[in-house]
């Protein structure tokens, strides 16, 4: 059975990381794709190229994204100098930092129009978002793969402080506007009301385990508080059992309504000079409070195990000693059980770029992209080539450096069959080359109609667009 | 012109990157089937045991009483059983009694006695002079006739009260029969008092009034009235007076002495052993008792206990006291008798039985329906004495349904503070199910010493605790047996403090903190 799900597993991984497809999230490789019209989300104050656009409903946007900032494969799965696999625990906990995060993203958009009037740019869209994160630090790989005895030995405590989970699903309403404020500036908004539908959130995560060398005993010192906003309550904790089916009802579900929250996305582009553009942006800045369904677990204090009481191992008969263990553990872990609201963040994106236009079909950018989650910043770079041999037909090529992992080669293009625009954009298509090197992966594509792409005859190098 | 050149080398560029990247992809990493096996061994440090224990932790639930705490914290081991006797209802037993009556009665103006008094004797079946007696049970059976009444044109209805008794009520005993039918009524909740007339004893009186009823002409007048009275299925709930003298035996006992009896090695001395007899007594008189068996046996011998008296005289509660049990004990130690010999052979059981004599001086007294006389026997074995060599041995059976292989070794840390005088050593030996045993934990030596003796003065009594921190590492052949084997013998052996020499004391407050971990490398293989 382990054998079979670590293979499911493996190649979960694999699959995710050699998928050559576009992204969303990571808006690296589209972000001077002027010609697809979701570009401009990492920054309101770029206009799309198309005069007026709308998105296929439903398929307009397509997006799945992997990361892992910890490790590649190949970190673990290496090879000798006889070509032969060879598996490396060792490897791979030195190549991890100190804080690693593993994320996956799908996002949706159902709907999505644009059009520009004089010298305006204004864009409406609905979007399905589901996110996760996992942030794990250095010690709980090395907890995983090596046990406590790895920390016992070097005589300190297993520090899992930074540690998170977060999980959310909500649905995004979107309205942007861009106005071209002088012929060096653009500047935009983006308002987006959200409507939150679940979530898991670790929202105090402090965490460590002492291994005492004289008889192992466990001391576990936290301040963990999970945040749940679930369809299907888990409280209290002790009543779940193998019974337990998760099983919400869709339709209330998909219209719940009362976990409101709003964020908003502000940017500005100048170009500095006829070819060099400086494009600065902040998106995702704003919350969602939770208040449906909610329920909060507190686990406080320091928790000592030691061990069970034979006392009890010796007089309880009705129970079990897999049972004793277990209220033994329970009662060590005295966890805390409310249902209070909560307000979460989410985690806000600064972006970045600066462009220069080789010619007004050739364009070189250059772009960081930072994101802050839990209080950390993960900084990505990208330097990306961008074409437009015709009007109808753009392409990017892109290489990143994300979260200080470097092997992200991105390739992304539109093409516009008439007003059918068709897209797909990658942000590292290394994994269908080099799998074992990938840690990044994302796709992003869709179709739109797109309206009045074409320049007029007196405006063929557009001010911003190219 | 000059853009477009670098836009040609730009071309030329990716277009090289893409020459040299496409003979590097390395598609093997998706062959899954061909990937190495994965072997996955962390070490987990993990407590097992953190335990404070005393002795009293160290006896099953269902043999709590094996234990004794005494008033100085001494723990003494007690095997004891008890004998209880037949309740005074049962061991009273009143006999079913007859009374015939017969007397004389006419009707109104031809004779004017109506009411005619008889006296009886109720016999116990023993020289008993009763002074009353409640009945739990009882009935009351007449008959009667009275021939010639009939046919005189008379009817008559007899009323029979017995003066001086009383029910809860303060009603006197009465029933009515018709004079030539039957009736009964039940005795239950009824007191008779009994009166003495020189050498006659128990005696009540009953009175007969008889009431006449019809038109008739009294020409066989006056009429004989026969009255057959029975006392049936009495039983009684309480009974004074001077009551005779009875035997009761109470038969005898054998109690396991389960320290001996268990299969166990070694020499340990008791130092005062005591046996401690106990009666409780609700009968109103005091009792005498005499054993008849009293002596302590194994396979090879048996030593009769002295010390018992003649006659082991039981107190009695008072007029005042009816219903309470009074006690009285006996101790025999080794001052007063050679149970310390009779320990010193290792007994297996302790055989008594008992013969008690009630009411030996004829007081006057009581007894209730539910007087008992208990005769409880302890054997205490004060745990103050010395052990050498002590040992006993278990066998675990395990019923295992697979085979646990994932682990490569074990590492137990045991870490002992003992505040007991002993010293513990210990072998596990792993068997197979025909109990071969194919290794043994500790290799090289008989046994270990895991838990080392708390440090005594010269009184035996504890002035330290001891700490012993020991490692035990299993190594990939130990774990598989300790992990698999289908039987695992535990050997124990305990050796009071100083080698056995001084005699020590166990007290409930000393303690045995254990504390016990284990470090285990897993050993799983996950194969492609």
């Amino acid at each position: 059975m382990k054998r079979y799900l670590f293979k499911l597993g493996l190649l979960i991984i694999l699959l995710t990381q050699t998928a050559v497809n576009g992204y969303g999230q990571y808006y690296n490789t589209i972000f001077w794709l002027q010609g697809i019209p979701q570009s401009t989300y990492a920054n309101p104050a770029l206009m799309p190229q198309p005069q007026a656009y709308v998105g296929m409903p439903g398929i307009s946007s397509l997006y799945g994204g992997f990361g892992n900032s910890g490790f590649a494969p190949r970190d673990f799965l290496r090879k000798d100098s006889n070509d032969n696999f060879f598996w490396d625990d060792e490897n791979l906990l030195q190549s991890l930092k100190k804080q690693n995060m593993l994320e996956a993203d799908v996002n949706n958009e159902l709907l999505a129009l644009g059009f520009m009037a004089n010298r305006n740019y204004f864009t409406f869209s609905i979007a399905e978002k589901v996110g996760t994160r996992f942030a794990y630090p250095e010690d709980l790989m090395a907890l995983l793969i090596k046990g406590n005895d790895h920390f016992m030995q070097e005589n300190r405590s297993a520090n899992f402080a930074g540690i998170g989970i977060d999980f959310m699903h909500y649905r995004e309403f979107g309205m942007g506007f861009s106005r071209q404020w002088t012929d060096r500036l653009n500047a935009g908004i983006r308002f987006k009301a959200l409507q939150g539908l679940s979530n898991v959130w670790l929202e105090r995560n402090s965490l460590s385990i002492n291994t005492n060398p004289e008889d192992y005993g466990l001391l576990l010192n936290a301040d963990l508080l999970v945040n749940v906003s679930s369809p299907v309550p888990f409280s209290p904790l002790d009543s779940l059992d193998s019974d337990f089916v998760f099983e919400p009802d869709i339709y209330d579900y998909l219209t719940n309504f009362k976990n409101l929250g709003g964020v908003i996305d502000v940017g500005a582009t100048f170009r500095l000079t006829e070819r060099f553009t400086l494009a600065l942006s902040a998106t995702d800045l704003g919350y969602i409070n939770w208040k449906q369904g909610v329920e909060n677990y507190v686990l406080k204090g320091e928790f000592e195990f030691d061990g069970i009481d034979l006392n009890d191992f010796f007089n309880d008969d009705e129970n079990s000693g897999f049972d004793q263990v277990l209220d033994s553990l329970k009662n060590v872990f005295d966890i805390e059980e409310t249902t209070f609201s909560y307000r979460q963040m989410l985690a806000p994106k600064l972006y970045a770029s600066v462009a220069f236009d080789l010619s007004p079909r050739h364009k070189i950018g250059l772009l960081s992209r930072t994101e802050i989650y839990d209080g950390r910043w993960y900084p990505s770079f990208t330097f990306s080539y961008n074409v437009r041999p015709i009007h109808a037909f753009s392409l990017a090529l892109s290489y990143s450096v994300i979260h200080w992992s470097y092997a992200n080669l991105g390739v992304g293009f539109n093409l516009n069959l008439g007003p059918l625009q068709v897209y797909v954009v990658s942000n590292n298509v290394f994994g269908g080359i080099q799998p074992h090197t990938v840690q990044h992966a994302s796709a992003q594509l869709g179709i739109n109609w797109v309206f009045g792409y074409r320049p007029k005859k007196e405006d063929v190098v557009p001010s911003i667009v190219w | 012109m000059k853009r477009r050149k670098i836009c040609n080398r730009i071309w030329l560029f990716l277009a090289g990157l893409l020459i040299f990247w496409m003979p590097s992809c390395d598609y093997s990493y998706f062959e899954i089937d061909e990937l190495p096996d994965y072997h996955y061994s962390p070490v987990f440090a993990i407590p097992l045991v953190n335990s404070s224990l005393t002795i009293s932790d160290f006896v099953p639930d269902d043999n709590q009483d094996l234990i004794e705490v005494g008033d100085d914290q001494l723990i003494s081991l007690v095997y004891s059983d008890h004998l209880v006797s037949a309740s005074g209802a049962q061991f009273y037993h009143l006999p079913d009694a007859q009374y015939p009556a017969n007397f004389y009665a006419s009707p109104p103006g031809k004779n004017p006695l109506q009411t005619i008094t008889r006296t009886f004797s109720l016999e116990t079946g023993h020289d008993d002079e009763l002074d009353s007696i409640g009945f739990r049970q009882g009935i009351l059976s007449i008959q009667a006739s009275a021939p010639g009444l009939s046919a005189d044109g008379y009817q008559a209805t007899i009323t029979i009260t017995i003066p001086g008794s009383y029910n809860q009520a303060g009603q006197p005993f009465s029933m009515e029969v018709n004079a030539n039918g039957t009736a009964q009524k039940s005795l239950v909740g009824y007191t008779i008092p009994f009166y003495s007339a020189g050498t006659q004893h128990n005696q009540f009186d009953v009175h007969y009034h008889v009431m006449f009823s019809g038109q008739g002409n009294p020409a066989n007048a006056p009429y004989t009235f026969n009255i057959s009275q029975q006392m049936t299925t009495l039983q009684l709930e309480k009974m004074f007076g001077l009551l005779a003298t009875r035997i009761l035996n109470l038969g005898g006992m054998g109690i396991d002495i389960g320290i001996f009896s268990s299969d166990s090695e070694g020499e340990i001395v008791f130092e005062d052993p005591k046996l401690r007899l106990m009666a409780s007594n609700s009968f109103g008189f005091p009792i005498g008792v005499t054993a008849n068996d009293l002596y302590l046996e194994n396979e090879d011998q048996s030593i009769e206990i002295s010390g018992f008296p003649e006659i082991w005289t039981i107190q009695a509660p008072g007029m005042n006291q009816q219903g309470q049990q009074l006690f009285t004990s006996l101790l025999l130690n080794r001052a007063n008798s050679n149970i310390y010999d009779g320990v010193e052979i290792y007994p297996e059981t302790l055989y008594s039985s008992f013969l008690s004599e009630l009411n030996p001086g004829r007081d006057r007294g009581f007894v209730l329906e539910d007087s008992r006389l208990d005769v409880n026997v302890e054997l205490e074995l004060p745990l103050y004495g010395v052990a050498s060599g002590f040992s006993l041995q278990d066998t675990i059976e395990f019923s295992r349904n697979d085979s646990i292989t994932e682990i490569e070794w074990i590492e137990l840390v045991v870490d002992v503070v003992n505040g007991l005088p002993i010293d513990l050593f210990l072998q596990l030996s792993f068997a197979d199910a025909d109990l071969n045993v194919d290794m043994v934990l500790f290799e090289g030596v008989e046994d270990f010493n895991l838990v080392a003796s708390a440090q005594v003065d010269g009184n035996g009594n504890v002035i330290s605790p001891e700490r012993k921190n020991t490692r035990i590492f299993l190594n990939e052949q130990q774990t598989v047996a300790f992990l698999n084997s289908p039987n695992l013998i535990l050997s124990a052996r305990m050796l009071t403090a100083n080698n056995g020499q001084t005699p020590v004391k166990v007290y409930d407050h000393q303690a045995l903190d254990v504390r016990i971990g284990a470090r285990i490398k897993g050993k799983v293989v996950i194969e492609f």
